[in-house]
């Protein structure tokens, strides 16, 4: 058995070489090199953020009423709000949120959508036909409003929030997949699995399903930034997260009142989400380049 | 030599690029020419630098490739002084035009073969009247020898055959009065009998009209039925140039010969077919001697250590091989 | 070396019988077939024990369906395949592990024949997995003796297709086939995406795999030089039908059917002696496979064509021993 995991080993190191390899690729691409920190760093302020916040209690919603509607100053570098709570903390919290929020959410749509998008690309005919006039019906409204129409109808809450933007992102997913299932299901590499007499199941495990992934992750990554802005928006318009959940969308619904007056209040989770959406475009954007086999060097 | 009757001429031509992993040294080409009226065929494999050869005539390196140094003549004037504007205003397309393998790609799926040879037509005889327009067009599609221009012309691209389309794409390379066409491998996806056809035109073209055609293939026999000369392009260099005839009957070079000689022909039937060892330079690292040294059967150490010169051995035929002496004329018959 | 004389047994492999695959053009709201893309049409071939059939013909002349519907990829629409004399055509004959193993085929594509995500060892593995060739033990000594079978280093069975070039990887595609240790290949295009010193190579490997196993081989190429080096017999074919089929030499050499003519007359040939034939071509284009031209096929573009040809269509007719052709003025000048 020494034997077996000797060759478990070095597909595994032949793998990180890979990866290696495709992480080099990536970051040679400046604005994806700037893009792929930034979200590191968006990761690890979310993990830490009870220790990298100034005052994480604020963040959490605890009310500090005489600090409140401070401008940006070295005690609060983005200021306070309307209970005196340091934004900064607040904005940091919200970052846990959003990536916990959207990462979710992804992964449920991909739930649904992988498992239908294999099922329509390969077996095709009638099964393909009633998937795809299921997606056409999601894919005749906007997303947007599907998600308000679902979290109207569970109730306000960030759980809901998920569920809902999920339902309306799942179609998507499933074309993507099925389109490329239907690719890779006529290269020579399959037909050649199936003269060998390959079982069917086998084959569209472990000869397509591999090879849908990277356009599903390039799709993953720039949805990414989509679900977080509709997040923020469910949660601006009330149907999401309910205070005093630091929801960066949530804040600018509370600070849109007091625009005027403070402007940082709204201003630096604008920038966040602004910051967080733009990062994870350009990462699909990188992706999208590093993934096209003809680019790669050998 | 006169360079008056060459309508390009490449003298020196280096093109390096820039990767991840250091400067790769793409074409080192010492001297070529192409005649008027001629068909000249660059043979290489993949990874030969014929396809980058053709980009480099017309300006479209890409971003990290770049002509290190050396002198495109088109007709006298260097192309590689000229700024884009320059060459996208009066040379692309018009003085030199391109026809690559996928004929789609260079035609607009939108407009009709009328519309498309008409633009070339109008542009580069403004002033002509509707009527007259029109029957040039006719004219240029006869020219090519496209049947039924009448109803042809009414067609959208997607409408017409892989050969019709190249031949729509010559006819607007004749509207544009170019004098040098570059074929980029342009009838390998058409059928054999069609192919024939298109090459039969090039040689009418060439013949009645003057036109110059860089004939880029990877197909030795296909090249030699359409050119007048060839020249040999191996890991961007350029190992010999002769007529056809005294290439494929007396290769004087060892990578001539050995392509020559993997060839299946019909005699060589039944017996293994010699093969050569080894791989494909890296551009990233090349040999300083001869580039074909590491894969020659007739190493001898001096062949690594200098590049071989250039030279003409007979009237109009050059080599870049130090042992050429050594192979008399006539060893062309240890192939059988 | 010469491999001199193949010796031909005439043990039938495998044998086709009326051959037909229409693929339905499916239109309108209900998706209704109302035509069909007629891709071989009534094809008969029979393959000799340790014999390379070679099929030529331009494309969309249906000699890639010919030999996808052969190995089982696509179902024929009518016909019959027998396998050494025995009837494969039910469909769960057809599917059997027992039938699939002994016909195995090389594709065209170097890119995409081998999964990109794969290593060369788990690719050339997949076939002693289904078929059980060999213990499990003894996979990894398998592997490697195919690897160096096909002359690829068995160090490198930890990389990746990308890694290889184009000639390799189709080394490491004829392993797999082998790997099932098949009794008939078919080969389709497969050197016609290499260079020609990789090519070279390919063929060389491809006759001293065929001698080493005794294989019989289906190749399936537009390049006649390429068909005529590796193949023993030789079927020409037009818009899905056999037009002329006989002893590769025969067929090069008398070309009964004026379209075998009109195919060889357009190919670029260099002779050993360095000359080079002079190309013709033919006039007018492929007709459409969804209404071919009644009578002969081929009689829109032949210059022999006749009132019969455009009524009658014509037999396969046997002139020589074993050479066929179906053209009604086959032996008139």
């Amino acid at each position: 058995m020494s034997k077996n995991k000797n060759i478990f080993l070095i597909k595994l190191k032949r793998r990180l070489e890979a990866l290696w390899v495709f992480i080099k690729l990536l970051l040679k691409n400046k604005l994806t090199g700037i893009a792929f920190i930034t979200i590191v760093l968006l990761t690890v302020t979310a993990i830490f953020a009870p220790w990298i916040s100034p005052y994480p209690d604020q963040g959490q919603g605890q009310v500090n009423l005489e600090e409140k509607f401070q401008p940006p100053s070295t005690k609060h570098i983005f200021g306070t709000d309307e209970l005196g709570r340091d934004i900064l903390s607040r904005v940091i919290f919200g970052t846990r949120i959003s990536l916990v929020i959207s990462t979710i959410t992804i992964v449920l749509a991909l739930v649904i959508a992988l498992p239908l998008g294999l099922l329509a690309g390969y077996h095709g005919g009638m099964v393909d036909e009633i998937i795809m006039r299921i997606t056409d019906v999601f894919l005749s409204f906007p997303p947007l409003m599907i998600a308000i129409v679902i979290a109207s109808f569970l109730g306000p809450s960030l759980t809901n929030a998920v569920i809902a933007i999920a339902v309306a992102w799942w179609p998507w997913y499933t074309r993507i997949i099925r389109a490329q299932v239907m690719s890779i299901r006529e290269k020579p590499f399959v037909k050649a699995s199936n003269c060998i007499g390959t079982n069917k199941w086998v084959i569209l495990l472990s000869h397509i399903l591999p090879n849908t992934i990277s356009p599903v992750i390039i799709q993953a990554s720039m949805d990414m930034g989509g679900v977080i802005l509709t997040a923020a928006s469910l949660s601006f318009i009330g149907l999401g997260a309910q205070a005093p959940t630091p929801e960066w969308g949530l804040i600018i619904s509370t600070a849109r009142t007091y625009i005027i007056d403070a402007w940082w209040y709204s201003a630096f989770p604008g920038l966040m989400i602004f910051i967080t959406v733009l990062s994870f475009n350009l990462l699909g954007d990188g992706f999208r380049e590093v993934f096209d086999p003809r680019t790669r060097v050998r | 030599m006169n360079s008056k009757d060459n309508v390009l001429e490449i003298k020196d031509l280096k093109v390096d690029a820039h990767t991840v992993m250091g400067t790769a040294e793409l074409l080192n080409i010492k001297h070529l020419e192409i005649k008027t009226g001629e068909i000249f065929g660059i043979i290489g494999e993949s990874g030969a630098g014929k396809s980058l050869l053709a980009l480099t005539i017309l300006g479209l390196l890409p971003k990290n490739v770049y002509v290190k140094n050396g002198q495109i003549l088109y007709k006298g004037e260097d192309l590689l002084k000229k700024s884009q504007e320059e060459l996208s205003q009066r040379i692309r397309g018009k003085g030199i035009t391109m026809i690559f393998q996928d004929p789609m790609a260079s035609l607009n799926p939108v407009f009709t073969v009328y519309d498309q040879v008409s633009q070339v037509i109008s542009r580069h005889n403004p002033g002509l009247s509707k009527k007259q327009l029109y029957d040039r067009v006719i004219e240029m599609l006869e020219l090519v020898k496209l049947s039924d221009p009448e109803n042809t012309m009414k067609k959208y691209p997607h409408e017409l055959s892989g050969g019709m389309r190249q031949r729509v794409l010559i006819s607007m390379a004749l509207s544009a009065k170019a004098d040098l066409l570059i074929s980029d491998e342009a009838t390998r996806a058409l059928d054999v009998t069609i192919q024939a056809g298109i090459l039969k035109l090039l040689e009418e073209l060439a013949e009645k009209l003057g036109l110059s055609t860089l004939f880029i293939s990877s197909n030795m026999a296909l090249a030699s039925t359409v050119c007048q000369r060839l020249g040999i392009l191996y890991a961007g260099e350029v190992l010999e140039i002769g007529r056809v005839e005294e290439i494929i009957r007396n290769p004087r070079h060892v990578y001539t010969r050995s392509f020559l000689s993997s060839l299946p022909t019909v005699e060589k039937k039944g017996k293994p077919l010699p093969i050569i060892k080894g791989i494909y330079p890296d551009p990233l690292n090349k040999a300083k001697g001869c580039i074909f040294a590491d894969r020659c059967p007739d190493y001898s150490a001096e062949c690594s250590q200098n590049k071989p010169t250039y030279h003409e051995v007979i009237p109009g035929h050059f080599l870049a091989c130090i042992k050429e002496e050594k192979h008399k004329p006539s060893s062309d018959n240890d192939m059988d | 070396m010469d491999w001199g004389e193949i010796n031909l047994k005439n043990e039938v492999i495998l044998e086709a019988v009326g051959l037909k695959k229409y693929f339905p053009i499916e239109t309108g709201f209900l998706k209704k077939s109302i035509e069909y893309v007629h891709a071989i049409d009534t094809v008969n071939i029979k393959v000799n024990k340790g014999e390379a059939l070679g099929i030529v013909g331009e494309s969309g002349c249906g000699k890639s369906t010919l030999a996808q519907v052969l190995v089982n990829i696509y179902s024929p629409t009518e016909g019959k395949i027998f396998f050494e004399g025995v009837d494969v055509s039910p469909k769960a004959a057809r599917n059997s592990l027992g039938f699939k193993k002994n016909i195995q085929m090389v594709f065209q594509d170097p890119f995409w024949s081998l999964n990109p995500r794969k290593m060369v060892r788990d690719i050339i593995m997949e076939p002693l997995k289904v078929h059980r060739i060999v213990e499990y033990e003894c996979f990894d000594t398998e592997i490697e003796r195919l690897m160096d079978m096909v002359g690829i280093g068995k160090k490198r069975m930890f990389s990746y297709p990308h890694e290889f070039s184009g000639g390799e990887r189709q080394r490491i595609a004829i392993a797999r086939a082998l790997a099932a240790r098949p009794k008939l290949v078919i080969l389709d295009e497969p050197t016609s995406s290499i260079d020609t010193l990789s090519q070279a190579e390919i063929l060389n490997l491809l006759i001293e795999l065929r001698d080493e196993f005794n294989l019989s081989y289906i190749l399936i190429s537009h390049d006649l030089s390429v068909v005529h080096f590796l193949s023993d017999r030789l079927a020409v074919m037009y818009l899905g039908k056999i037009v002329e089929i006989g002893k590769t030499e025969t067929v090069f050499n008398l070309m009964y059917h004026p379209y075998t003519q009109a195919l060889m007359k357009a190919i670029p040939l260099i002779s050993s002696n360095g000359t080079v034939q002079n190309i013709e071509a033919l006039e007018g284009n492929v007709p459409s496979a969804i209404n071919p031209p009644k009578g002969c096929r081929f009689h829109t573009r032949c210059y022999k064509c006749q009132e019969i040809c455009r009524n009658k269509e014509p037999e396969l007719r046997e002139f020589e021993d074993g050479h066929f052709a179906a053209c009604h003025f086959a032996n008139q000048s």
